[in-house]
Formats: C-alpha cells, sequence, structure tokens
C-alpha cells in the first residue's frame, strides 16, 4: 500500500512540471521560475571554478578569460543575467505573498466560492511589466552599446 | 533543525541575494549603464583590477555573503526539486550538503588566497 503510494506521488516526474492544467499563468511562472534557478545554480558552481583559476596567476586567469570571451559564451552570460532578473522579480512577488501581502485578509467562504488568486493577478501583471523593462535595458547594455 | 526554520532562513535569502547580487552583476556586467551614469568601473576582469578587488574589505564581505547565501538559497531549492523526484531524503540531503561544502570551502579558499596574493604579490 505505502510503495503503491509512494510511486503513485512520484510517477508524474519532470513531466509534472510542465503541464498547468487549470492553474493558469501562475503555474507557468512556477515552472519558468524552477528552470531559471536550476540554471542559476548552475552557472554558480561553473562560476566558482572558473574564478578560482586567478590563484594560480596571471597566465592561466588571461587564458580563462580568453576561452570564455567568445559569442556563445556572451549569449550564456546574456541567457544568466535574463534568468537572474526573472527569478529575482518573480521571487519577490511570491515573497511578498508567502507573507500573505495582496492576497486580501482571509474570512468565511459563502457559496458562490472565490479564490484569492485573482485578488494577487494585478501584482503578477506588474512584476512582468517590470520584468519586461528591466530585460529590455539588460538587452540594450548587452548587445547594442 | 526544523524544516520551517530552514524553509524561512532560505524565504530570507531572496531579498538579500537580489540586493547583492544586483549590485554584483551591474558592477560586472553594465558597465554601459554605469558609464552613462558618470561611475567609471574601468577594466573589471582584468587581473590587477581582480586581485585588487579581492584585498578591498567591501567586495570580500560581498563576495563572503554571496557565496553563502547564493549556495544556501540555491541548494535548499534544488533539495526542494529532487524530493519531488525522488523519496530518498537521506540520500538527497548529504547530496546536497556534500556539494554545498565543496563548493563553500574551494570558494572561501579562493577568496583567502586571492586577498594574500593582493597583500603580498612576490
Amino acid at each position: 500500500m505505502r510503495e503503491t503510494l509512494i510511486k503513485q506521488r512520484y510517477r508524474l516526474g519532470t513531466k509534472g512540471w510542465f503541464y498547468a492544467g487549470r492553474y493558469g499563468i501562475e503555474r507557468y511562472l512556477y515552472i519558468f521560475h524552477r528552470i531559471s534557478g536550476l540554471g542559476i545554480i548552475l552557472y554558480l558552481s561553473l562560476h566558482i571554478i572558473l574564478t578560482s583559476t586567478r590563484i594560480f596567476g596571471q597566465g592561466i586567469w588571461v587564458a580563462s578569460m580568453e576561452m570564455v570571451d567568445k559569442p556563445i559564451f556572451k549569449f550564456g552570460e546574456y541567457l544568466v543575467v535574463a534568468a537572474f532578473i526573472y527569478h529575482a522579480l518573480n521571487g519577490l512577488r511570491l515573497f511578498f505573498i508567502e507573507l500573505s501581502f495582496f492576497i486580501g485578509k482571509p474570512s468565511r467562504q459563502d457559496y458562490p466560492y472565490t479564490t484569492s488568486v485573482k485578488r494577487q493577478r494585478p501584482f503578477v501583471y506588474l512584476t512582468m511589466i517590470a520584468l519586461l523593462c528591466l530585460l529590455v535595458i539588460m538587452s540594450v547594455d548587452f548587445y547594442f552599446i | 533543525m526544523r524544516e520551517s526554520r530552514l524553509w524561512l532562513i532560505f524565504l530570507l535569502c531572496g531579498p538579500l541575494l537580489i540586493f547583492l547580487l544586483g549590485i554584483h552583476l551591474i558592477f560586472m556586467h553594465m558597465n554601459t549603464i554605469l558609464d552613462f551614469f558618470g561611475i567609471k568601473t574601468g577594466q573589471v576582469l582584468a587581473y590587477n583590477s581582480v586581485i585588487q578587488r579581492a584585498t578591498e574589505l567591501k567586495w570580500l564581505v560581498l563576495y563572503f555573503t554571496l557565496l553563502l547565501l547564493g549556495l544556501y538559497h540555491g541548494l535548499y531549492g534544488l533539495r526542494s526539486v529532487l524530493l519531488e523526484l525522488t523519496p530518498r531524503e537521506k540520500v538527497v540531503n548529504r547530496f546536497v550538503l556534500v556539494l554545498g561544502l565543496l563548493l563553500f570551502f574551494s570558494g572561501t579558499y579562493v577568496l583567502m588566497k586571492s586577498y594574500m596574493i593582493g597583500i603580498n604579490p612576490s
């Protein structure tokens, strides 16, 4: 019985992340939050290894910097900064919602039942507008100036 | 430590990381915008510049705090993701802890070694 429950709980695996069902836009934000978070932690590990080359002297440092001074790495760097901006803004939204801001006061549920999801929806839109503005500024800095 | 406390630390690390990582990213990657506001960063990735920063207390504190908070927040997140995929909690906990300690101590060693190189270049 216990094994069946465990199998049921884990049967979807990573596929379960990508099916939003009826959860709406917040569920897609959650998927991107997860992907950007995993990308950032992978980058952080590689960043610690790469920047440690400075302790082996100037020659090794210059060689490792030249190795990553290529368009593909520049694009990777762009993706990391974009992922950070997204993860930061969406994370800030989650932080406030976890602390019960923007979802209204709790009240007795009477029929027809309402959901607090729509109450925090304007905050979602505000976050997305801020995200768009920061992504445009960052893209201009990276590629157009 | 209780799970709720670990989660609360994870939550509080978030805004702190946004602030600290924001400073780091703007300084290292947004030099055009900083130039526009009259802040000259120069060649931030030049060896001498990197070693010079390693000897300054404000940068040392920033890098050490970033390392600590970044690893905690990131690896707690990774742990949550892995625990959704497997019921083997002990294995996941050990994996995340070993990875975290390895990265934390290697990062701290690099900070200390860079500081030593900076104050005594010979």
